[in-house]
């Protein structure tokens, strides 16, 4: 549980952290956040980076949450805790609120932080899929610059990203939150990472669905879009055989799904059908409470 | 006597006042760093530590070459070859992953395994076999050579079994596995040795038996016990597993001695995956003869146990002594014939883990007892109690050479009846409405008191003050010594709770002992409390006149006495354990429900920390039932070597325990208790796989291998579905 030697660098602002990023001969440089996954790894040995730049001390400027009516704006320092605690999310985007309430622990939640959950890629953290059912964009920055990237471009495979090497994420940005959302996940019993975690996204317009957004995680390389799923949905009536139906086109979007000790591939991918169908229930019922 | 006072250990232990090996640091300590083989079988082709040994901060780095003059670890009598070797040369064989063969000692914890990462071992891997039925057979890669990797085959037979099962009505047989799992102590294990003026030892260790380490260092070192002193402070759990003496432990006491400076080596978690014995790993295809009216007369069948790389000293009699003889459990059950086949694999040494042959015995005996239940048409309480050895046939001869010393089987059972009948009212509800809903049920024995050689001593000593000390040879780990011991000191002598002290894990201050494990510290060292307790009431009556003792405490000068345990035999505790299920069909997740444990542990000392007893084995128990397994890949190579990957249960998956107690005194010692710490492990695993079992009878299953994990459960209810 000893990390390997390495150098490290707090960063006073954000241009010092792009700065060093930009400027860094070392390839080999990681950005300390709220370490609650890379830390592990370190310990392990799994990561060696020959540099830890801490960016923990730019809470100030990278960590504010802010929610509107037109969307929302998440500093990558955003802790779980504080999103958990964020009146705004809690009333624009129930499913964040579904995904914090079972991810990891109190301990982990305290520390971790939304850009980092990004940034790492982890195939099977719960976020990624509320973000993509919510149509976030990842906010990057470099020394000369930023860009803001669809999640959906920027998730890449597993531990896999579109971030480049001097290039910080800085923050999430949402857009105007839709009706009804849902998040549902069942945990591998170790790690308590979602088998399968399923965000559904439902709007209804005259009593059909007129749009749906379903994101699955832990099923495959990286967090990804039930595109199948949700074209089955839109201009239907949302009754139950509907949501059923839907549900269990998730395999399509998933066709070389994950396997390991605790669960198979087709497993898995039922398991994120019968997730899908009890998230649109729910993304149903909210929508139909919000729309009255 | 009998009240439920409050742990007094806790408050310490809770505000992070304990004090475990790493909490002990020495002037001018270094620091070890175990590097393991990586491959599950193979030879060191090459080991080259040069580099490692020019690193910075090193101050050795250590070849089994260097530890020549070190003894042989403890063994097993009457099997040779098998010794576990503290370290590795080249030309060496390795036989599991995790397998110790460097030791490199540095500066700092972090130098040290730094420099573990230039010690350059090549290794020529050879094909690995970890299961033991395929590493039975012909052909498998054989691990020490000889005549395969068969350690031990012996078969356990009494009464007609052959005339049992041509008479019998029914046969109901199964194949079982009890799977290996890993004890997972909080605290991994560790060890800080320090050679003192004299040449002697000062160990601190992580280890249920001081005095024992202190016998085998003894040997292994060639030093006389009074020169070796062995600390076990605090100690963050065990369950059997901080009962052997490892290798990798001894090799830093040979370090510590061959550098003339303190050593500290603290095992890391996924470490302690590797390198601590595993339990259980049994595989039994037994089958039981039954009569028309439900009477089951005979057992037979063969049981595999993987025994890991070595043969550490218990893994044997776990397999002998405890799990085949106890196969009868609570039922007179007049012939037995079964094969044991001990099996070398490539796998962690399997040693004692909570129950250590009693659970697995218990698993065995019950699922075929439902089964039975299934096939005569009967309900599995009544089957139960059709089997029973009756309450006035005790103490009890079974058919296998053990001695019940007492019991009520009946009474454990029918104090469970009520709930069982709740639960299978609400099982029928919950049937009705489409949901799968189960029940199951186990009764089972647990042999406790176990005394492995000369008797464990407690010295108990009463100041001019009239303050106690009670010293015993047991070693607390977490069962509340200072509580149970205290109370039972408090009530012989007529003293206030609060005036004893009780002093044990250090063989400085504490008497001789065999320390804890086997459900024995109660039984054993409270009996030895027991007899010092009445020596010094015996030496105060030396006074004149009839006065408090601390008075005649005062008058003497102090009063002390050194007693031994007087115990005759072991005790066998009993329960019924009755649990309902849920399970979610269409993700075949497994929800616990109501769980009732009814315990007889004979007198009780303190409720209080019997149900503590409980909880804590009800957990790892479930643990067993639906989450845990240390898996490898066919190469040998661990899959579930961190708290990633293994599943402990959590707080959250663990049942409310509504424990009833009853009372049947042991007559097998002066204070009528029995050993308790092992029946929650015995009694609830197999309770909850009789009733996921039951809830999936509507999908025709008539058996699941634990542990029952969702796709599991899901697979069997869908195999029947498809069909």
């Amino acid at each position: 549980m000893y990390p390997a030697s390495f150098s490290y660098l707090r960063a006073a602002s954000v241009a010092e952290a792009l700065d060093v990023l930009s400027s860094s001969s070392d390839d080999d440089i990681k950005v300390l956040a709220g370490g609650q996954s890379l830390l592990p790894m370190m310990k392990l040995r799994l990561a060696t980076p020959g540099v830890l730049l801490d960016i923990g001390g730019l809470r100030p400027s990278l960590g504010a949450v802010s929610v509107s009516a037109g969307g929302a704006e998440f500093g990558a320092l955003a802790t779980y805790r504080s999103l958990l605690s964020d009146p705004g999310v809690a009333l624009r985007y129930p499913a964040m609120t579904d995904a914090l309430r079972v991810l990891a622990d109190p301990q982990v939640r305290a520390r971790g932080t939304i850009g980092g959950a990004v940034a790492h890629g982890d195939p099977a953290a719960d976020l990624p899929a509320v973000l993509l059912a919510l149509d976030a964009s990842v906010v990057l920055a470099r020394s000369r610059g930023s860009r803001t990237v669809a999640l959906d471009d920027f998730l890449l495979g597993a531990f896999e990203t579109d971030l480049a090497e001097d290039e910080l994420v800085t923050g999430l940005s949402l857009g105007p939150a839709l009706a009804g959302q849902a998040y549902e996940k069942f945990e591998q019993p170790a790690s308590h990472l979602p088998l399968a975690g399923v965000c559904a996204v439902v709007s209804l317009a005259d009593g059909v669905v007129s749009r749906a957004r379903i994101a699955v995680t832990g099923v495959a390389g990286r967090a990804f879009r039930a595109l199948a799923a949700e074209a089955s949905l839109t201009g239907q009536e949302p009754a139950s055989a509907v949501l059923a139906a839907a549900a269990a086109l998730i395999g399509e979007d998933a066709p070389r799904p994950l396997a390991d000790i605790h669960a198979s591939g087709p497993f898995r991918v039922h398991l994120a059908s019968v997730l899908s169908e009890r998230a649109l229930r729910r993304a149903v019922s909210r929508a139909s409470v919000g729309s009255q | 006597m009998g009240v439920a006072l409050p742990r007094v250990e806790d408050a310490a232990l809770l505000a992070g006042r304990g004090r475990y090996v790493d909490d002990v640091a020495e002037p001018g300590m270094l620091h070890a760093f175990v590097v393991r083989s990586p491959v599950a079988h193979g030879t060191v082709a090459g080991l080259d530590v040069s580099v490692a040994r020019a690193a910075p901060g090193v101050a050795g780095v250590f070849t089994a070459d260097d530890m020549r003059d070190v003894g042989a670890l403890p063994g097993v009598r009457g099997v040779d070859g098998l010794e576990l070797p503290l370290l590795r040369v080249a030309g060496d064989k390795v036989r599991w992953a995790g397998e110790p063969v460097v030791l490199v000692v540095a500066d700092t914890a972090a130098s040290a395994a730094d420099a573990a990462e230039l010690v350059e071992v090549d290794y020529e891997t050879l094909p690995a076999v970890t299961s033991a039925e395929a590493a039975a057979a012909s052909g498998a890669p054989v691990l020490h050579g000889g005549s395969g990797n068969v350690c031990f085959r012996e078969r356990l037979t009494s009464g007609d079994a052959a005339g049992a099962f041509a008479a019998a009505a029914h046969r109901v047989r199964q194949r079982m596995v009890s799977q290996r799992v890993a004890p997972v102590a909080l605290e991994p294990r560790g060890v800080l040795a320090r050679v003192t003026g004299g040449g002697g030892l000062d160990v601190r260790i992580s280890t249920q038996r001081p005095h024992d380490v202190r016998r085998w260092l003894s040997r292994m070192f060639g030093l006389p016990e009074a020169l070796i002193r062995v600390v076990a402070g605090d100690v963050g759990g065990g369950f059997g597993a901080k009962g052997p003496l490892y290798p990798d432990q001894v090799a830093v006491i040979a370090a510590a001695r061959l550098l003339g400076r303190p050593v500290k080596w603290i095992e890391e978690r996924s470490e302690s995956f590797l390198a601590t014995t595993h339990g259980r790993d049994q595989t039994a295809d037994l089958e039981a003869a039954v009569t028309a009216d439900g009477r089951i007369t005979a057992i037979r069948g063969i049981v595999h146990a993987g025994l890991g790389a070595y043969l550490t000293p218990n893994a044997a009699s776990i397999v002998l002594r405890r799990l085949a003889p106890l196969l009868g459990q609570c039922y007179a059950i007049e012939a037995i014939d079964v094969e044991l086949v001990g099996v070398l694999t490539n796998a962690t040494p399997v040693g004692p883990y909570r129950g250590a042959g009693r659970p697995e015995a218990a698993y065995f005996t019950e699922r075929l007892a439902d089964l039975a239940a299934l096939e005569t048409g009967l309900d599995p309480a009544e089957l139960r109690r059709r089997n029973f050895i009756a309450p006035d046939a005790f103490p009890y001869q079974t058919p296998t050479g053990l001695t019940y010393d007492s019991g009520d089987y009946r009474a454990t059972l029918d104090t469970a009846m009520s709930g069982y009948r709740e639960m299978r009212r609400w099982q029928a509800v919950a049937r009705s409405s489409g949901r799968l809903a189960g029940v199951g049920m186990c009764c089972f024995v647990e042999p406790g008191g176990i005394l492995p050689g000369e008797p464990d001593q407690a010295t108990v000593t009463v100041d001019g003050s009239g303050k106690v000390t009670v010293a015993v040879g047991t070693s607390g780990h977490g069962q509340g010594h200072q509580t149970t011991f205290g109370q039972l000191a408090a009530g012989i002598l007529g003293v206030p709770f609060a005036d004893v002290t009780v002093v044990f894990g250090d063989t400085e201050l504490a008497p001789f002992g065999h320390g804890t494990f086997g459900s024995r510290s109660t039984v054993v060292g409270g009996s030895a409390v027991l007899r010092a307790c009445e020596a010094v009431l015996a030496a105060a009556r030396r006074v004149d006149a009839p006065m408090p003792l601390a008075e005649a405490a005062r008058l003497l000068g102090g009063l002390t006495a050194t007693a031994s345990a007087d115990v005759d035999g072991e005790t066998y505790a009993f329960g019924c354990y009755v649990c309902s299920v849920e399970v979610d069909q269409v993700t075949g997740r497994v929800r616990i429900g109501r769980l009732i444990a009814v315990d007889d542990c004979g007198v009780v000392i303190n409720p209080l920390l019997v149900d503590g007893q409980v909880h804590g084995a009800v957990a790892q128990g479930v643990g067993q039932a639906l989450f845990e397994q240390v898996r490898y890949d066919e190469d040998g190579q661990p899959l579930t070597a961190s708290l990633m990957d293994y599943p402990m249960p959590s707080a959250a998956q663990v049942p409310v325990t509504e424990s009833y107690r009853l009372e049947t005194p042991s007559p097998a010692n002066q204070l009528g208790v029995k050993g308790m710490g092992e029946s929650g492990t015995i009694g609830v695993t197999p309770a909850v796989v009789n009733a996921v079992v039951d809830a999936l009878r509507p999908f025709g299953v008539r058996h699941l291998d634990m542990p029952l994990t969702p796709e599991k459960v899901w697979t069997a209810i869908h195999e029947e579905l498809g069909a």
